[in-house]
């Protein structure tokens, strides 16, 4: 019985050893700051820059003996377009909101131990809305939101390099094939009265990455710090989609700040 | 590292320059015009039907944009350009917010509003709601009067109690002066029928030559057959009848057996849309065209079945004074004769 016992606890601590080893969880809060350049062909087709806030978290699950990695994120950014010229310049006229979440899994492909590449995909569901603010409708006698969202699955490429203490890592996101809800007509609802919700919340665009551009490119450096790893960076996301016959493009660049526990 | 700190500052440096393809910052008055003039080219919906050469607009004013030196010059450019195109919906607002549209400019011709206080006091209507985009009321001999007026938005015949109105011997849908409003306010014709019916028909541009149109789309409403197919119904339009007004007038016609009793509706077939021009202007165009049930676009108005004009003095004089208004009183005549 002593043997018997004695053996499953060496089997346990075994086990537990290899779990500490084998499986780590992260978690890593951003802070976002930038700016952004956007266009729509609808109701902003001159184009308007804008300062972003952003926040998001990211949960990660990586099996260092599998090389798999688990991943689920939350993203939030809120961008104040204001137009240079417009009567009221210092006055907020669109506010931008996308938000973004998925999950997936990405698998090492080179697994060194300075350099790792990881490749994988998941699902995400992004959302992103522009709403006039009172003043374009003091401004404009009719003014019109703009918004799409999608569900997809994306491609990921991270690639990590280690420098000492240092750890550069450059993650990029793609789109390959999803569906979603864009601008299109009719715009003005085929029945009156029109419901918002039932109307929006219908697919009526298969995307692709050929009409369908939504390029992340998040570049960032971490160092260790008590314990946990302090994170700084720069996102570079660059969209453009053309959907029937309304097109939307746009440049955000962010500073990031964070942590990783 | 010194890759990745150069690699960072490349990806800085072409984000900033792909920014100055996304945002167009010119300013100039000529640089207004250019937006104005390629953003219609794109998205308006009415050259043909305003026999207008858009592309020798631009040939003729581009030179005349560019010796534009003051603000009162570039005004009187917009000014005849949009004379030219006749759109009661196209307006372009300057820096400084003053609105350029035909009906700004072409003040001559229109007629003044009428004077409804004096008429719901002269023809005694009682019993009157005023709600903050319809009155309704009660006409004498059983006859309910509905008024929509400007900037209706979506709203029900039972939102303003339609139901409780007696029109035994029928009702009047006043559209006079109701110079546009919202799509949706069309669901307070939801009374005037049963089922679920086409309305109209929308048409879109889908692309970037003029002839670019996408398929037609029909707008439905579900009826809630408050006023009997049977009960007559009479509609009153006038030059002043535009917009959301129009499609009224032309819905009414189609939907059920009324008679329109007035002058020719000023017309507009189409919603519209604002967007910033370059220079903080801004410009306010059609995007797209409506067709009655027939097919037909109704951007030039819609014809009454019996015509009642007077001048533009009496309207101006003796029905401002008094509230006389042979419009409404030929109405009458076709309900109760």
């Amino acid at each position: 019985m002593i043997k018997y016992l004695t053996s499953i606890l060496i089997c346990l601590s075994c086990n537990m050893l290899a779990q500490s080893d084998t499986i780590q969880n992260t978690h890593q809060a951003l802070i976002k700051y930038g700016g952004i350049a956007y266009n729509n062909s609808f109701s902003i087709p001159l184009g308007m820059r804008g300062a972003s806030v952003g926040l998001s978290y990211t949960y990660r699950r990586d099996n260092n003996i599998k090389h798999r990695q688990f991943y689920a994120f939350i993203n939030g950014r809120k961008t104040s377009l204001k137009n240079k010229y417009a009567y009221l310049k210092d006055e907020v006229l669109y506010n931008y909101l996308q938000g973004s979440l998925g999950t997936g899994y990405n698998w090492g492909i080179v697994n060194g131990s300075k350099l790792n590449v990881l490749i994988g995909s998941g699902i995400t569901l992004e959302g992103e809305f522009i709403d006039p603010t009172d003043v374009v409708f003091k401004t404009l006698y009719a003014a019109e939101p703009f918004g799409k969202w999608t569900i997809s699955a994306p491609i990921n490429v991270n690639v990590s390099y280690n420098i000492g203490r240092l750890r550069v890592e450059n993650l990029i996101t793609q789109p390959l094939i999803g569906i979603g809800h864009f601008p299109q007509p009719p715009y003005i609802p085929k029945k009156i009265p029109f419901n918002n919700l039932k109307y929006y919340s219908k697919p009526n665009t298969v995307v692709s990455f050929t009409n369908h551009l939504l390029l992340v490119n998040q570049l960032n450096i971490s160092i260790p710090f008590k314990g946990k790893r302090l994170r700084c960076g720069y996102e570079l996301s660059y969209s453009k989609y053309q959907v029937s016959v309304e097109s939307q493009e746009y440049c955000q660049h962010l500073f990031v700040l964070g942590i990783q526990l | 590292m010194r890759r990745y700190i150069t690699f960072l500052i490349l990806l800085i440096a072409v984000n900033y320059s792909c920014t100055k393809d996304i945002v167009d910052d010119r300013a100039t008055y000529v640089d207004v015009f250019d937006s104005f003039w390629h953003i219609m080219d794109e998205r308006y919906v009415f050259f043909e039907e305003k026999n207008v050469d858009w592309d020798s607009v631009y040939e003729d004013y581009k030179p005349k944009f560019k010796e534009v030196k003051y603000y009162h010059q570039a005004i009187d450019l917009f000014e005849e350009i949009i004379l030219e195109l006749n759109d009661g919906h196209i307006s372009v607002t300057t820096y400084w917010h003053h609105v350029i549209s035909v009906s700004g400019i072409d003040t001559l011709n229109a007629l003044p509003y009428l004077n409804y206080e004096k008429i719901y006091e002269r023809y005694q209507l009682n019993n009157i709601r005023e709600y903050p985009k319809v009155h309704i009321g009660q006409l004498n001999n059983s006859i309910t009067y509905l008024r929509p007026l400007y900037g209706l938005d979506k709203i029900s015949s039972a939102d303003v109690g339609l139901a409780n109105y007696e029109h035994k011997n029928g009702v009047i849908l006043d559209l006079r002066d109701c110079m546009g409003g919202n799509s949706e306010g069309l669901g307070l014709l939801d009374g005037f029928f049963e089922g679920n019916k086409d309305l109209y028909y929308r048409q879109y541009k889908n692309g970037k030559e003029h002839h670019n149109f996408t398929k037609k789309y029909s707008v439905k409403l579900e009826g809630l057959g408050t006023v009997s197919s049977e009960t007559p119904i009479v509609v009153l339009i006038n030059d002043n009848t535009y917009s959301m007004g129009n499609f009224m007038a032309s819905v009414m016609k189609d939907i059920t057996a009324c008679k329109l009793v007035g002058q020719k509706t000023g017309g507009g077939g189409g919603c519209v849309i604002s967007v910033y021009l370059n220079g903080g202007w801004s410009l306010t165009y059609t995007f797209d065209r409506v067709y009655n049930l027939s097919g037909e676009l109704i951007e030039d108005g819609i014809l009454p079945d019996i015509e009642v004009l007077k001048s533009k003095d009496f309207w101006e004089n003796d029905h401002q004074e008094t509230g006389e208004d042979p419009q409404l009183e030929k109405a009458l005549e076709v309900l109760l004769f």
